[in-house]
């Protein structure tokens, strides 16, 4: 099937509330995004307290293309490609440090934190005296970067909206889990990276509109007390709030979820920290916001956990990128995040629920992980890849909630698919758009 | 303080036992090696250059970061009926070797441990491996050996398997 064959064919699917599963293992799509979807878009590099101090750096990466998220100095922060001018080399091969320029290990050419070319080796004697422009030779830096609230993307767009403006909307959603203290957040630790069997676009999927799955998908973590809840349907009379770039889920009227196990006093705090309107959707009972897709690839988690019965459960948040190595196989990367200003109590007891919970050894993330390769691999069947898979749930049945305090479509339900459809929709038209 | 053959062979014994119970699946016996004060740590392992080396292992974020009550949650959840990370159940095997033991008093050791774990799931013909060096303190009470302490280095910074629903 040619390039706009197969897209027309999805297109299609997807406007009827239905999608192919072989969009989950399907190397002609991963080329096609690689090359025209994350070439466009605002990517997920780092947290400004990953690089705190002048001359700290980390290593991220855009599918395949590998940066260097850096603070200068001036703690002025940069996003340049990690490979050298001479010979492509990487100048960074580990994942984070300090250090005050880059040098590249083949011949020496050095770099400074901001990218610039400080020095070849030998240049006058091979080169010629100011023969080479050092502007011109300098790293390359990311066509566009662009922070909100310590959160670093890049774009390698050069034309591509400010971050600012694709983020739009969805900074109102996203206040809640990044602005909860005047302070900000922090990351707690370094994320956790580990490859699974499954396409990057199963876990945003999952968490950009996935209330649907707790009850079963998540059984044992319930009965065995780690997730505090009354039962796994705790999302289904929640709240799920569908842009067309971003997706976000809440539960309603639950005594534990609606604060997520935030103490008392945090709460307090937070509301301080929200606007009116925002405050406004904390007073009709709707909880926190819990799971949430910004796309394409940058997913949120805020929830309560619990770790100990000698104290109450936490909550804890976490950040993650979904980063794609191929059809069918992802790098998962997960941050524990928490507001910087919170006790060392309250960290340490919400990076010890985030541990029971998520990541690597997360007792909720091991059996979504299960999910996703469970549905990837045999993806890629020739009988498999054409099946069409029912996303038509809430279609026709639910109308927005009116006065609803918050942009964009809310339904009053979490069990129903408005953000995974948003997220489709929206991911055929970024690629049909090239 | 020396140890002697018979000593070493007691403590030899004894984790290749512990490695039986988690090849079986028998974690309550399992759970059951560890002290009360129970610590089970796997830091988190970050690439860093030879010079700051040092600050490889993440002293205070882990993979695991466990007390006893901890690993008796998820040993619970993995009893459940509704634990399909381990439904059908990892095939593992703990290969552990290169014992050293060094006495810290006459009841409490401390090990270093050699591990290779090999893990297949489901009819795939393919296999994950996680190599690590473990550090163990052990002591014995009422005549039984007991786990006080496991810090697992791992071998890897970016994990090469889909989730850790298993123990190392």
């Amino acid at each position: 099937m040619n390039k706009s064959r197969l897209l027309t064919h999805i297109a299609d699917a997807i406007d009827q509330g239905e999608l192919p599963l072989g969009v989950f293992n399907n190397p002609a799509l991963f080329e096609l995004e690689k090359e025209h979807l994350f070439t466009k878009s605002w990517n997920y590099l780092a947290h400004e307290s990953e690089i705190p101090n002048p001359g700290d750096y980390v290593q991220r990466y855009i599918v395949d293309d590998s940066f260097i998220v850096s603070r200068d100095k001036n703690h002025t922060i940069h996003v340049v490609l990690n490979a050298c001018r001479h010979r492509g080399r990487k100048v960074c091969s580990v994942e984070k440090g300090n250090t005050r320029n880059f040098s590249c290990p083949y011949h020496g050419w050095v770099y400074g934190l901001d990218g610039a070319l400080i020095d070849i080796p030998f240049e006058e004697e091979g080169y010629g005296k100011d023969t080479i422009n050092h502007d011109e030779w300098g790293l390359l830096a990311a066509p566009k970067i662009g922070i909100w609230r310590g959160m670093i993307f890049a774009n390698l767009d050069p034309t591509a909206e400010p971050l600012d403006d694709y983020l739009g909307d969805a900074k109102w959603y996203m206040d809640f889990y990044a602005n909860k203290s005047a302070a900000g957040l922090e990351v707690y630790g370094v994320p956790q990276r580990w490859v699974v069997d499954a396409d990057w676009k199963l876990a945003a999927d999952n968490f950009v509109g996935d209330g649907y799955h707790t009850f079963i998908t998540h059984a044992s973590v319930i009965s065995a007390g780690l997730l505090p809840a009354q039962s796994g349907d705790f999302l289904l009379n929640g709240v799920q709030v569908a842009l067309d770039h971003f997706g976000v889920g809440f539960a309603r009227q639950d005594p534990l979820f609606n604060s997520l196990a935030y103490p008392p006093a945090m709460m307090e705090a937070m509301r301080k920290q929200f606007n009116p309107e925002q405050v406004a959707l904390l007073d009709q009972g709707v909880s926190l916001p819990t799971h949430g897709n910004l796309f394409p690839n940058l997913s949120f988690l805020n929830a309560p956990g619990a770790f100990t019965a000698m104290a109450p459960p936490a909550p804890y948040m976490t950040f993650r990128v979904w980063r794609p190595l191929a059809a069918g196989k992802t790098e998962i990367w997960s941050w524990c995040m928490v507001e910087k200003d919170a006790s060392d109590e309250f960290k340490h007891a919400t990076y010890k629920a985030y541990l029971l919970s998520f990541g690597t050894s997360g007792t909720l993330e091991q059996d979504d992980a299960e999910n996703w390769s469970n549905i990837s691999l045999p993806a890629k069947g020739v009988m498999a890849s054409k099946l069409s898979l029912n996303y038509s749930m809430g279609q026709g049945l639910l109308k927005p909630i009116e006065h609803w305090p918050g942009p964009g479509n809310a339904y009053p339900l979490d069990f129903t698919e408005f953000a995974q459809r948003a997220f489709w929709k929206k991911w055929i038209t970024t690629l049909e758009a090239e | 303080m020396s140890i002697n053959e018979s000593l070493f062979r007691h403590i030899e014994a004894f984790i290749y036992h512990e490695a039986e119970l988690l090849d079986n699946q028998q974690y309550d016996q399992w759970l059951a090696l560890w002290d009360e004060q129970a610590s089970y740590q796997m830091p988190v392992r970050v690439t860093h250059t030879k010079r700051q080396k040092d600050q490889e292992f993440q002293q205070n974020f882990g993979h695991f970061d466990e007390t006893k009550e901890m690993l008796a949650m998820r040993i619970k959840r993995l009893s459940t009926s509704t634990a399909w990370a381990e439904d059908p159940p990892s095939r593992t095997r703990h290969f552990v070797t290169n014992l050293r033991i060094s006495p810290l008093d006459e009841n409490q050791y401390e090990l270093k441990t050699n591990l290779m774990l090999y893990r297949n799931r489901s009819d795939n013909a393919g296999h994950d491996l996680l190599s690590a060096e473990r550090h163990d303190i052990i002591h014995k009470t009422n005549g039984q050996w007991q786990l006080l302490k496991r810090v697992i280095y791992i071998d890897q910074a970016t994990l090469g398997t889909l989730n850790l629903s298993i123990f190392l």
